[in-house]
């Protein structure tokens, strides 16, 4: 019966609907307008973050993501950062030709207005409102370690 | 201490800030409150035709700033209600005629008076805006299931948020069950998803509003008017009463009786 009641009142078929990218398009618009941040600073935080995973491990720039989304009130910054192998002191960057799994960096990070009330939200928590569905599971900074080099424990660099 | 002051703001224009704190204002003077409500839209008056009180200005909002009227000359009240007034803005001057502090002054002369000051805000995020939310208690954010209306709500609340005013509460105007059911507008459900405020208020699209607004009788004082309801709810929520929100299937009889049948 309530099949039936969808079927008059088309309830089944909301995705398609003008509703539904109602939804889409200001979760999209609102998280530009929410971070307010110049495209150019964007690009040269990106850049900075980049620089910095690469002192210790090698990035596979072809792959590396950036995705901005919203948790709340607050913007998320969703980074994927494939890496082939940790950087030895001695490494450069011609030695990433081994054939090493793809292991990855993901990092989330609260664009906050405050900066410790995003070390606050380091963690993932029970009240996240149902909005921030493309970013659960994201939210703590994690290093897959199951993936770590056969060539030497770059983890343990002594710079 | 006296009067809580609450702020009708939007962003966008023509959402229904002026029905809004006409139809509050009204519905709290119904249940005994003693209330003020101030049109801050300096340049561009309504409230004053919406309340059907524009036959008896004398002096408005910038007169008392400006010293040429004493605050209880320009209170206006209303005919029905001997414990609503309302003070007009200026319509021959602009926003600039009035400070943020010129409002803190006006509200708290008026506060120990009263139970209740609304200030209907102007559209915008200028000067009118800041007047307005200047002397708040509580900001009543008003906005249509649209997404230009919901953008525009979501910026006033960033600035709120900035200026520690927020986060307000949010009441949806002009809502259509109909076009919810058939998933072609934005629902209540979609609205505080995204804005992620507490919702004050839900009102249906209602003709009645038009007819009201035509003859100068705030829509609220027509029982048979859902949106009547609607704002009679916010108003009593504004209390402190816990009222559930109306079930959206009310707005068609056929529809309701169809969908209890099914199990709805």
């Amino acid at each position: 019966m309530v099949g039936l009641f969808e079927r008059l009142f088309g309830k089944s078929e909301q995705n398609d609907k003008s509703g539904k990218l109602a939804k889409d398009r200001l979760q999209f618009v609102l998280v530009q307008d929410r971070i307010n941040l110049p495209s150019e600073k964007m690009q040269q935080m990106q850049k900075e973050i980049i620089e910095v995973i690469s002192k210790y491990v090698a990035v596979d720039m072809e792959k590396v993501d950036f995705a901005l989304s919203n948790r709340d009130r607050s913007g998320l910054l969703i980074a994927e950062i494939p890496f082939k192998h940790a950087i030895k002191d001695d490494d450069n960057a011609a030695d990433a030709d081994e054939a090493e799994p793809d292991v990855r960096v993901s990092v989330a990070a609260s664009a906050d207005k405050t900066a410790d009330e995003a070390e606050g939200k380091s963690t993932p928590s029970d009240d996240a409102s149902p909005e921030d569905n493309e970013s659960t599971g994201k939210t703590t900074p994690e290093i897959s370690a199951d993936a770590s080099s056969t060539d030497g424990d770059g983890d343990s660099s002594d710079d | 201490m006296g009067a809580k002051v609450i702020t009708i703001t939007s962003g966008k224009g023509g959402v229904g800030k002026t029905t809004t704190t006409a139809n509050v204002g009204v519905a709290l003077a119904r249940v005994g409150k003693k209330v003020v409500v101030i049109d801050a839209d300096i340049g561009l008056r309504n409230l004053d035709v919406v309340m059907g009180l524009e036959n008896r200005i004398v002096y408005d909002l910038v007169d008392v700033i400006e010293g040429r009227c004493k605050l209880r000359q320009a209170m206006i009240k209303h005919k029905q209600f001997p414990n609503l007034y309302l003070i007009p803005a200026a319509q021959t001057r602009d926003k600039n005629s009035v400070s943020p502090t010129d409002m803190v002054q006006i509200c708290n002369d008026l506060r120990p008076h009263h139970d209740f000051i609304l200030i209907d805000s102007p559209a915008g995020i200028e000067r009118g805006y800041r007047n307005a939310v200047a002397p708040a208690d509580d900001i009543l954010i008003v906005t249509n299931p649209e997404v230009s209306a919901v953008r525009d709500a979501d910026r006033i609340i960033g600035l709120l948020e900035a200026e520690e005013k927020g986060p307000g509460k949010l009441i949806i105007n002009r809502l259509r069950a109909d076009m919810i059911r058939k998933g072609d507008m934005l629902s209540p459900e979609d609205i505080t998803d995204i804005l992620a405020i507490k919702i004050i208020g839900i009102v249906p699209e209602d003709e009645n509003v038009v007819t009201a607004s035509n003859s100068g009788i705030p829509v609220t004082l027509n029982e048979n008017s859902r949106a009547g309801v609607a704002f009679r709810n916010i108003a009593r929520r504004i209390i402190g009463e816990n009222v559930p929100f109306m079930n959206l299937e009310q707005q068609n009889g056929f529809l309701r009786r169809l969908s209890r049948l099914f199990g709805g």
